[in-house]
């Protein structure tokens, strides 16, 4: 056998050693499962909800308006955090802060930041349904849907 | 919808719910035409834009079923409207009828299918009959004019 072959060989044997360390440490310490992809949806859908109950009050001709857009990402919110929820339940002891944990209020915004808002939300959704289990496929599709369909009735 | 040109078969789990959305289609497509005649011109746009996609995505689903092996559903002889169209009034309502009805069978698509386009697609369908069921309920001076859930069976 000449050195060069032995080189070779030693360098063929070697890969398999350095994979198995590898796989032994990666079943380790388990990793946090990644975050829902959900909880964002929820999250914004909180945000509009909120931002458009400030700018029902502010503007009293769009009161009606921003009241609808207020009614359904409150909605949202709820079926969408129920469904995190649902899927992770919640550790009642843990330091988990509640969601809800009372935000400072958003800033007035104007109707324009907030057909913003709706068309990043429905650009969100939309984007996550090829990805998701099909039973969340449908609802997370209803709420992109609505999200347009509120930018309608605001334009 | 996708391009005319590219139907792509889909697995045979998508295919009940596929000849459903073409139901829904036709049947749009069929109410569609009725009203036009109880419709003041004003109407004419959104009659024109909705009419045409609903043929378009009756065709494109049409060619779906056909790539995946499966005979498309074929129109009914005659729909029977849940009540008689004789004004504008009832016109706007079988108008918001039968885009809810297509939303729910398009969402049932999303719920019954795992292939990434033809969820795209549904999506896209899904929103596009949400949107003009919120605009026939504007017209007819619905409130609210959004469901919260378009397309969640009822």
């Amino acid at each position: 056998m000449s050195p060069l072959s032995r080189r070779r060989l030693l360098a063929a044997l070697a890969v398999p050693a350095i994979t198995a360390t590898v796989t032994a440490c990666t079943t380790g310490p388990k990793p946090p499962p990644p975050p829902d992809p959900l909880a964002a949806l929820a999250e914004q859908a909180r945000k509009d909800a909120a931002a458009a109950t400030v700018l029902a009050r502010a503007i009293p001709d769009l009161a009606t308006l921003a009241t609808e857009v207020a009614q359904v990402r409150t909605t949202h919110a709820q079926v969408l955090q129920a469904e995190v929820d649902r899927e992770r339940p919640p550790k009642p002891s843990a330091s988990s802060a509640p969601p809800s944990a009372p935000p400072a209020p958003p800033p007035a915004g104007t109707k324009a930041t907030l057909v913003e808002a709706l068309k990043a939300a429905e650009q969100k959704a939309a984007e996550l349904v090829p990805t998701l289990p099909k039973y969340r496929a449908g609802m997370v599709g209803s709420v992109a849907a609505a999200c347009a369909s509120l930018r309608e009735v605001l334009a | 919808m996708p391009e005319p040109s590219s139907p792509k078969a889909v697995p045979p789990s998508s295919v009940d719910a596929l000849q459903k959305a073409l139901g829904a289609e036709h049947a749009a497509v069929w109410v569609y035409a009725l009203v036009s005649a109880f419709l003041p011109a004003s109407f004419n746009n959104s009659l024109s834009q909705g009419a045409t996609t609903h043929r378009a995505q009756r065709d494109t689903t049409e060619r779906i079923l056909t790539a995946s092996s499966a005979t498309p559903q074929p129109p009914e002889a005659a729909y029977l409207p849940p009540q008689p169209v004789t004004d504008q009034a009832s016109s706007l309502a079988v108008l918001i009828g039968a885009e809810t009805d297509a939303a729910v069978a398009w969402r049932s698509v999303l719920e019954n299918t795992d292939d990434p386009d033809l969820r795209r697609t549904a999506m896209g369908v899904l929103s596009g009959a949400a949107v003009r069921a919120t605009r026939w309920r504007k017209a007819a001076g619905k409130q609210p004019a959004v469901t919260a859930m378009p397309g969640q069976p009822a």
